[in-house]
């Protein structure tokens, strides 16, 4: 991990295993806050119906990230 | 300033097709899968009628940067010099087919800028090169093609491919290719256009046209940690094994 920066090291840390895209919130306090992989969003949207939920899928997990930001100091 | 763009030249426009061997595929497919391991152009030479490249050509005025759908079916003919079945649909996304845009014009010269995404089809298989880029200059007081081409253009990885071993079973392939297409004279100098914008703006442009992800703007890594202190806000990462675009693994 020399030459990793401190946000490159939380992004690492949030990786999930063989996972070959993940989405992440990362506070400006460089805190994981969220870490969605990308196949667990697909089976997200493609249990519904249509699969036409994909906006939905990731607006939800957005506002889950966001809602463990710490308040501003 | 809008311009209409009409092709009546010389007939045939003789296009010049080129794809010589791969010599690279990560799993070694271009050595012992044969439509990857004789993976040649169709014809080197054929001719077209002019009509063909008109489906270039917007059906309306346009103004410098604006875009238009290629016509499919002028694709699909020069798709298939370089293909027995090339389509314009794509497998897995809905990344498909064709966007054309002009780049820069004068009273005499014309430059359209073009990006088409194609598969070819084979028996046991399929063959997604990233995309095909291209750029055509018309003489606008004769009407006439002065220079076509395009290419896939070089990359780390620049082709995708799939062998079926049976309908619902298949493994991944990605590589290198190369694969040309020219017609008339090369332009060497740069012609002064009185409206244009540069060419990597125009190949943005139409990259945007198929995905969405372009427009966003993304932040250096480096510098997204001070911004996000800056601005308070949380940084929002996607972090991906491979490309964002251009369907090559």
């Amino acid at each position: 991990m020399d030459g990793v920066s401190p946000l490159e090291r939380t992004i690492i840390a949030g990786w999930n295993e063989k996972s070959p895209v993940d989405c992440q919130v990362i506070s400006s306090e460089l805190k994981l806050l969220g870490s969605l992989p990308l196949n667990d969003f697909i089976d997200a949207y493609h249990s519904y119906p249509d699969h036409s939920h994909e906006a939905q899928v990731y607006r939800d997990f957005l506002m889950r990230s966001l809602a463990s930001v710490p308040p501003a100091s | 300033m809008k311009i209409q763009l009409e092709l009546n030249g010389p007939e045939p426009i003789v296009v010049k097709a080129f794809i010589p061997p791969i010599t690279f595929a990560t799993a070694g497919f271009h050595v012992d899968w044969e439509p990857l391991a004789t993976l040649r152009e169709v014809e080197p030479q054929r001719d077209y009628p002019a009509s063909t490249f008109q489906g270039f050509l917007p059906r309306k005025a346009v103004s410098v940067g604006e875009h238009w759908k290629v016509d499919s079916e002028s694709a699909l003919q020069l798709l298939k010099q370089l293909a027995e079945e090339p389509q314009l649909e794509l497998w897995n996304d809905d990344g498909g087919g064709q966007w054309a845009s002009l780049r820069g014009f004068n009273d005499d010269h014309a430059e359209i800028v073009f990006r088409i995404h194609t598969v070819f089809m084979f028996k046991d298989g399929r063959f997604t090169p990233s995309q095909l880029a291209g750029t055509l200059i018309i003489d606008r007081r004769s009407e006439e093609l002065i220079y076509f081409e395009m290419s896939v253009p070089p990359s780390t990885l620049n082709f995708d491919a799939v062998r079926k071993y049976d309908e619902n079973s298949g493994i991944a392939e990605c590589g290198v290719c190369r694969i040309e297409m020219t017609a008339g004279e090369e332009v060497t100098q740069a012609l002064a256009y009185s409206e244009e914008i540069p060419m990597e703006e125009a190949r943005l442009g139409l990259a945007r046209r198929f995905y969405p992800a372009q427009s966003i703007e993304w932040v250096e890594l480096e510098e997204a940690p001070e911004m996000a202190k800056l601005l308070d806000r949380p940084i929002h990462v996607v972090s991906a094994d491979g490309t964002f675009m251009d369907e090559s693994c």
